[in-house]
């Protein structure tokens, strides 16, 4: 009895030899991908993200900066033209100098 | 496969492992064998999913845990497929330590150097762990041979 329960259990712990790996099935494969690519496109590196926002935040400065400066052209033309002949006139003496 | 015993946990397993490895590819160090280090994930993942299954059978049943309905490998020789469901059914009752290194060195026949790499212990604490493992086995496996009187 206890010899053939030695040989029964020699069997069972020998039972794995030869045997080969278990392969998953192709279908596995295609949900990985699919998985992985949902993940590239999802995931977005919180460097990158910050690199985004600053870039966001000066094109958003440079517009509002535009715009105030178009504002104010719009409300007072003539102030630029008189600054532009008051900047003329003071030039002037000096290329008189070189004369 | 050998160490979860159930097809789809095994499928879960190698979906999760494959996010991981995509993720966390830039922290790998290169301090060990990526192999070691793909086998430590999916160790770790593995043991995560047996835990979760745990958790759900005893909620479910209220039972703290089932054995395994009878598990074929499909990579086992036909002639040994019998003997085999014995075996993986008192592989599944070991010890957490135990089963991960008789998995690893037995079923999936790694080198102990690098069993002892995955588990994080030295190269003797492993043969001591598949020591124990094949001690522990052949005892279940003879409980079973007179409880039932197998052949």
């Amino acid at each position: 009895m206890k010899q053939s329960a030695n040989k029964w259990i020699d069997e069972v712990m020998n039972s794995l030899e030869g045997s080969r790996r278990a392969e998953p099935p192709a279908s596995l494969l295609t949900k990985i991908e699919a998985e992985l690519s949902r993940e590239s496109i999802a995931r977005i590196p919180v460097k990158n993200l910050r690199w985004l926002m600053a870039a966001a935040v000066l094109l958003l400065s440079i517009n509002l900066i535009s715009l105030r400066i178009a504002q104010a052209e719009r409300q007072h033309p003539a102030m630029n033209v008189v600054l532009a002949n008051e900047e003329v006139e003071s030039l002037l003496p000096t290329y008189i100098l070189y004369e | 496969m050998a160490y979860l015993q159930n097809e789809q946990d095994a499928e879960e397993v190698t979906q999760e492992v494959c996010l991981i490895i995509f993720r966390k590819a830039a922290t790998f160090r290169g301090d060990s064998k990526a192999s070691t280090w793909i086998y430590r994930i999916t160790v770790n993942t593995a043991l995560a999913v047996l835990k979760r299954r745990r958790i759900r059978i005893s909620r479910a049943q209220d039972i703290p845990d089932l054995p395994l309905a009878d598990f074929v490998h499909p990579g086992v020789l036909i002639e040994r497929q019998e003997q085999s469901t014995y075996l993986y059914r008192v592989i599944h009752a070991l010890p957490e330590r135990q089963k991960t290194a008789f998995v690893l060195g037995l079923v999936e026949n790694l080198p102990r150097q690098e069993v002892a790499d995955i588990m994080g212990l030295s190269l003797k604490a492993v043969e001591s762990l598949l020591q124990r493992a094949k001690q522990n086995l052949r005892q279940k496996l003879k409980e079973w041979y007179y409880e039932r009187r197998i052949p």
